[in-house]
């Protein structure tokens, strides 16, 4: 099956700044992929390029096989979905879903006025007054209503409660599932999210640092449970990503390159192996390792 | 090739066009707020004098005309132009489906509407301040009107409407070039200093000024020409700076 969205060398400069450098992806049609990366990686510069909103500066990018930028296929195709919405202020919902029917070819009323009632969204109110949840929850049943072929959402959940962020994610599951359609999210909540994910595209260092399965990512990782005393005694040839103790127990997460005898070897030290969660593969990988920003603190201590 | 949805371009600016009139209903809300002022304020701009003679010659006047709903609703198609290339408006339509030439044909079909609504109403204040001073100065104006003179009522409405759009376009052209730098704002005061140094826009200079050129005209189809090539070129030269223009960038 041909790709939805192909990039080749694509760079994206800001002024000087380089966001995006030679960047080469395919990501699947009527796939979910998770867009994640840390602050400032370069997310939603490669979803509003992706979308045609800005130009790449370099590379080829395209989306079912066209340029994004000025593409009128491309936009009636697609929509992006962030937090910053730029509805008219002086629209109410019920207007901005009849401006919603009139553009977008797929468009889903019925389900967008059920899942507005659901999450008690009054359609006579205008965007702007609603709370910072309620107004994400609202772009959100937008994007999902759409049931655009390429659907994008960057961070979506922004300010949404535990509850609100549950229900999309279930809510965004059930019509995928029903109209399956390449999805990209973003979000930071990867513990959240990795249920509903089928790829994972990690943007780190202005690059891609990982694209493919999600059971992929954590097959890079291990976790190595036991005594402090032990795993420092048998395991002490690993890199260790990311260290951290409960009760008597300590866990190391390292690279996922060791040989059979190796893993013996560890076993029969009374090493537990066990497998990581998406999430904690994902933090290992872009080294957000808890506790690093006390190494800044003690610093200043010590100085 | 596997696109599931295919638009045309006129389809798209149509769409975007009735979007745009939703999304900017304030916008006619302000020509109708703007002309009401005139003509209550501004008394629709009437002037009253007294000229005397030798005795027993003299006599008061007033001069009565709708230059004040002229000349706000002028202002008000500046102001429109230079609106609609905010980048909340680009935004907005962006949000939903365009590409940058649907975007500014949709402005442009907006700019036309609303030039037209300005137009109408505008001379339409017209008769209504001929009724104002009926009522306060018991005289009767004997000008065009649409059943003495037909033809010179729709000419009226037609040039007020081709300066509302000639000023709309002036305004988003203006808008669009600083969208795409600021440094062109010291750039277009520079031009105003200019021009107005020179007195450019002086309406004594029937020397064959900017304005004149077009005021100046008295053949109503070599006016239509002058506005239609003025309107293009304006389209033409916004149009340039809209199709690279970045939406959300940053």
């Amino acid at each position: 099956m041909m790709p939805a969205i192909t990039m080749q060398n694509v760079t994206k400069t800001y002024r000087k700044l380089t966001i995006l450098d030679q960047v080469n992806l395919a990501i699947r049609e009527n796939v979910i992929t998770g867009v994640v990366g840390r602050n400032g990686a370069g997310k939603t510069t490669l979803m509003k390029m992706i979308s045609g909103y800005t130009k790449e500066s370099e590379g080829e990018l395209r989306v079912f096989g066209e340029r994004p930028f000025n593409s009128l296929s491309v936009s009636a195709n697609s929509i992006f979905i962030d937090d910053m919405m730029n509805f008219p202020d002086a629209l109410s919902l019920e207007e901005i879903l009849v401006e919603c029917e009139r553009f977008y070819a797929n468009w889903d009323g019925e389900l967008a006025r059920r899942l507005l009632e659901y999450f008690s969204l009054p359609l006579m109110l205008k965007h702007r007054v609603l709370s910072k949840g309620k107004r994400s929850t609202f772009y959100a049943v937008v994007g999902i209503s759409a049931r655009c072929p390429l659907t994008m959402f960057d961070e979506p959940i922004t300010g949404m409660d535990a509850a609100a962020r549950r229900d999309f994610y279930r809510a965004l599951l059930k019509d995928y599932i029903a109209h399956p359609r390449t999805i990209l999210l973003s979000s930071h909540h990867m513990e959240e999210m990795e249920d509903l994910l089928e790829d994972i595209l990690l943007i780190d260092g202005k690059g891609i640092g990982f694209h493919g399965p999600v059971t992929e990512l954590q097959e890079k990782f291990v976790s190595l449970q036991g005594k402090l005393k032990v795993l420092e005694a048998h395991a002490n040839r690993y890199a260790v990503i990311h260290r951290s103790t409960t009760g008597p127990l300590a866990e190391w997460i390292v690279d996922n390159e060791h040989t059979a005898e190796e893993l013996q070897e560890l076993k029969q030290a009374g090493i537990r192996i066990a497998a990581v969660s998406a999430s904690d593969a994902y933090l290992a990988m872009t080294g957000q390792t808890r506790g690093g920003v006390d190494d800044v603190f003690d610093a200043m201590e010590r100085a | 090739m596997m696109f599931s949805t295919q638009w045309s371009v006129h389809e798209i600016a149509k769409r975007q066009f009735l979007f745009k009139i939703n999304a900017n209903a304030p916008i006619f809300t302000m020509l109708i707020v703007l002309q009401i002022i005139a003509t209550v304020f501004m008394g629709g701009a009437s002037t009253s004098g007294y000229e005397s003679w030798d005795d027993p010659f003299s006599f008061t006047y007033t001069t009565v005309s709708n230059d004040g709903q002229i000349g706000l609703t002028m202002f008000w198609a500046l102001i429109v132009g230079f609106l609609l290339t905010s980048a909340a408006q680009r935004n907005e339509s962006f949000a939903f489906v365009t590409n940058r030439l649907t975007y500014q044909l949709a402005n442009f079909y907006f700019f036309c509407t609303a030039a037209l609504l300005g137009g109408v109403t505008t001379v339409m204040l017209g008769s209504v301040m001929k009724i104002i001073t009926l009522v306060v100065s018991k005289g009767v104006i004997e000008t065009a009107g649409l059943f003495s003179a037909p033809g010179d009522f729709f000419a009226q409405i037609f040039v007020m409407t081709a300066y509302t759009l000639l000023l709309m376009l002036v305004g988003y052209t203006i808008g669009i070039f600083i969208q795409l730098s600021r440094l062109f704002i010291m750039l277009f005061a520079l031009i105003w200093m200019a021009f107005t140094q020179f007195s450019f826009f002086m309406l004594s200079a029937d020397d064959g000024g900017l304005l004149h050129f077009f005021y100046g005209e008295t053949s109503i189809l070599l006016f239509t020409i002058k506005v239609l090539v003025a309107a293009a070129a304006l389209f033409g030269i916004s149009f340039w700076v809209t199709n690279r223009l970045e939406v959300r960038n940053p």
